[in-house]
């Protein structure tokens, strides 16, 4: 899986290409580790080029924002199409998460 | 400790008086009917034994002196007298008769268990008097019994066998045994009263213990009032350690769970953590000896440690000089003071802008510094950013307009006089005009996208008249610079749908850059291709190119490369991510590959409709 990333001013945005499951979904939850260890959690996930999130997918996504929980921060999701949309409504996950309809929007949260 | 021990148990035995007053009462009565139970029943058993003896020795008696007046009545019969008196003798000692004797109906007696007594020496031949009734006459007096038996000797006349016995002759033994009972029941009476105290201090320490386990059963759990004194003996000062242990147990429960809510309030799980751990901003207390006290989540991310590291960790070892005399300055004044340390202005890239503001606060250990950590990265960054805009943008701006003026002077001082002069001068300005107008389109185009507004009109865009202008608007700057510009286009271009001005705005961003960075004498090559509802683009030049690590970057606003041959370009870093931008925007992207010093290529991929032309 390939992951974009860019660093925008402090703000590190990750954009991984493709489903987000089983062995991608290992493979961003390590890249997303490290991004949130770099910038001190300042790190938006841009999800747009994603398709559809597996359980494990969640996961990961679940697990990062628990993580950045304990330093009162959370995962900055944004990009998200319908399906995932629903994923998230139907898990009951969507609230845990902040979300943000691009990039943009969601850099200027940081300020 | 056994003062306090002892006074609540004496409180609890006053309590428990009645029940304890009773038990002497209790014993003594019950000593006194087992006592008096003994006695009858002794004496009840005394009364039938000697019924029973009296009985047995008169029965013993009757026959053995019948049995003596038929042995006399035989033996005067045939008058010898002398085997009478052995008789009496030996009978009288061998029955145990208290007097035995034959007597002549005057009373002078003829044998007796004594011999000294017989007084008639022979019998006469005949005598008178006597009872001739023959009834034999039974007294009985106070333990004794008389018996009188007339014999009728024929011929001759009456004499009577007179016997004495004593019935009671066993009343010792009976007596003997009441005398026993009566010891039996002083030993005993004794013996309570003798046990009684002790007695008494065994049974109450239960009583009250009992008392105790009643109380507990109903509620009470102050250990004082479940305490007895110890002066009870061992069974109340065991009783005391157990109340007492298990008082110290509830004690230890208590302050471990005060010392865990304490803790927790340190390490983010109590009340006070959780909230601490919500916030974005870190917080750090830095107490005693300059050391962390409390350190929320947040402070921990900022700090790049873990909350229960940084616990008593030296306030020196996490912060720098600055803050160090700020927190030693605040603490040592009053309340309420504070200080600011903001981040360096020098901050390199990438490092993180951490604002500290510290204060003093008080808490139950005394002065406590709180720093207040808030991560400014972002903020500096945007900061920078938008003054390095701002300079660019004067910078831009103020080129144009210097040469406009200088341009506009010239044609009004000298234009009307030479008019070769007045028409370059017009250029120029028409040039500068047109950069300027580029400019503001770029800066609108910018503050479009980061106000995230920018539309997009759609309409139909002929390819072929958009590279025509394309290279019309780039032949004189490519003339300029030396470079050689050339469009590879397929014969034919289709018409594709979209934003016209934006898509313009895309392509002569990338070719503008591609002329830009290439240097003299270079050289640029538009290759369009339109294949299968794909439209690729790609601006090769042979320029300075592209360090690999910031390819990525030069699509960021305002980024530049860090090269030192950039900075002597003018630009706004603001042309790549526009295109991008609007490219995006049309469902397609621009990639970019470069090897420095080798020339870069920037090729802008577009999905479209194919349209019958």
């Amino acid at each position: 899986m390939q992951i974009k990333e860019q660093t925008q001013g402090a703000v590190m945005v990750l954009e991984p290409d493709g489903a987000l499951t089983v062995d991608d979904a290992e493979q961003f939850k390590g890249r997303l580790t490290e991004a949130l260890a770099e910038s001190s959690g300042r790190v938006v996930v841009d999800l747009s080029s994603v398709p559809f999130v597996d359980s494990r997918g969640l996961e990961v996504l679940v697990e990062a924002n628990d993580a950045l929980a304990d330093g009162g921060r959370s995962l900055k999701l944004c990009g998200i199409n319908e399906t995932i949309r629903e994923v998230l409504d139907l898990t009951g996950l969507a609230n845990r998460f902040d979300h943000f309809d691009d990039t943009n929007s969601a850099l200027r949260s940081f300020h | 400790m056994s003062e306090s021990v002892q006074s609540p148990g004496a409180k609890r035995r006053g309590r428990l008086g009645p029940a304890e007053t009773l038990i002497g009462p209790i014993l003594v009565v019950a000593v006194v009917v087992v006592m008096a139970a003994l006695f009858v029943v002794g004496w009840w058993s005394v009364r039938a034994e000697r019924t029973a003896v009296v009985a047995a020795r008169t029965a013993h008696v009757v026959s053995s002196s019948q049995l003596l007046a038929d042995s006399v009545h035989s033996m005067l019969s045939s008058g010898d007298v002398a085997a009478v008196r052995r008789l009496m003798a030996g009978a009288g000692r061998q029955n145990g008769f208290q007097s035995c004797r034959v007597e002549l109906p005057d009373g002078s007696i003829l044998a007796d268990m004594e011999p000294a007594r017989n007084a008639v020496d022979t019998l006469a031949d005949t005598w008178p008097g006597g009872d001739a009734t023959g009834e034999v006459i039974q007294q009985v007096g106070d333990g004794e019994l008389t018996l009188i038996y007339p014999i009728k000797l024929p011929g001759r006349g009456i004499v009577t066998l007179r016997v004495e016995a004593s019935t009671g002759a066993l009343g010792q033994g009976a007596g003997m045994t009441l005398v026993v009972a009566v010891a039996v029941a002083g030993a005993i009476l004794i013996l309570v009263v003798l046990l009684y105290r002790p007695a008494k201090s065994r049974v109450v320490p239960f009583a009250l213990i009992r008392e105790a386990l009643m109380s507990i059963q109903s509620g009470e759990a102050d250990p004082d009032a479940l305490k007895v004194s110890d002066a009870l003996g061992p069974e109340a000062r065991v009783w005391n350690q157990l109340v007492g242990q298990q008082d110290r147990r509830e004690q230890d429960k208590l302050l471990d769970r005060a010392l865990s809510s304490a803790a927790s309030g340190q390490t983010g799980s109590g009340s006070f953590g959780v909230i601490g751990d919500a916030l974005w901003h870190g917080i750090v207390l830095v107490g005693d000896e300059m050391r962390v006290s409390y350190a929320n989540g947040a402070a921990a991310v900022l700090l790049k440690s873990s909350r229960e590291a940084l616990l008593n960790t030296a306030a020196s070892e996490l912060f720098d000089e600055d803050v160090i005399s700020a927190l030693r300055e605040v603490t040592r004044g009053g309340d309420g003071r504070r200080r600011t340390i903001e981040p360096g202005q020098t901050s390199e890239d990438g490092a993180e802008a951490l604002r500290f503001s510290i204060r003093a606060v008080r808490d139950d250990r005394g002065k406590t510094g709180l720093v207040l950590i808030e991560d400014v990265t972002q903020q500096r960054i945007a900061e920078q950013t938008r003054r390095n805009f701002v300079a660019q943008v004067a910078h831009e701006l103020r080129t144009p307009l210097t040469n406009i003026s200088l341009n506009v002077e010239a044609a009004v001082d000298d234009g009307e006089e030479d008019a070769e002069l007045r028409g370059r001068c017009l250029n120029v300005i028409n040039q500068e005009t047109q950069r300027l107008a580029q400019l503001v389109n770029d800066m609108l185009s910018v503050s479009e996208v980061e106000a995230g507004s920018m539309s997009l009109r759609e309409n139909d865009i002929r390819l072929d008249a958009v590279f025509a202008d394309l290279e019309a608007d780039f032949k004189q700057l490519a003339q300029e610079k030396q470079v050689k510009l050339s469009f590879d286009l397929p014969p034919k271009l289709p018409v594709i749908q979209g934003d016209r001005d934006k898509l313009a705005i895309s392509l002569h961003n990338l070719l503008g850059n591609a002329i830009k960075y290439s240097p003299t004498g270079g050289e640029v090559t538009v290759v369009i291709l339109a294949e299968d509802g794909k439209l690729s683009v790609a601006f090769k030049d042979k320029g300075i190119g592209i360090d690999k690590e910031e390819l990525e970057k030069v699509f960021e606003r305002f980024y530049r490369a860090k090269d030192s041959r950039v900075k002597e370009i003018t630009g706004t870093g603001l042309g790549l991510p526009i295109a991008r931008e609007i490219v995006r925007r049309h469902g397609g992207d621009i990639d970019a590959s470069s090897s420095l010093n080798q020339g870069s290529t920037f090729t802008i991929n577009l999905p479209y409709k194919p349209e019958a032309a």
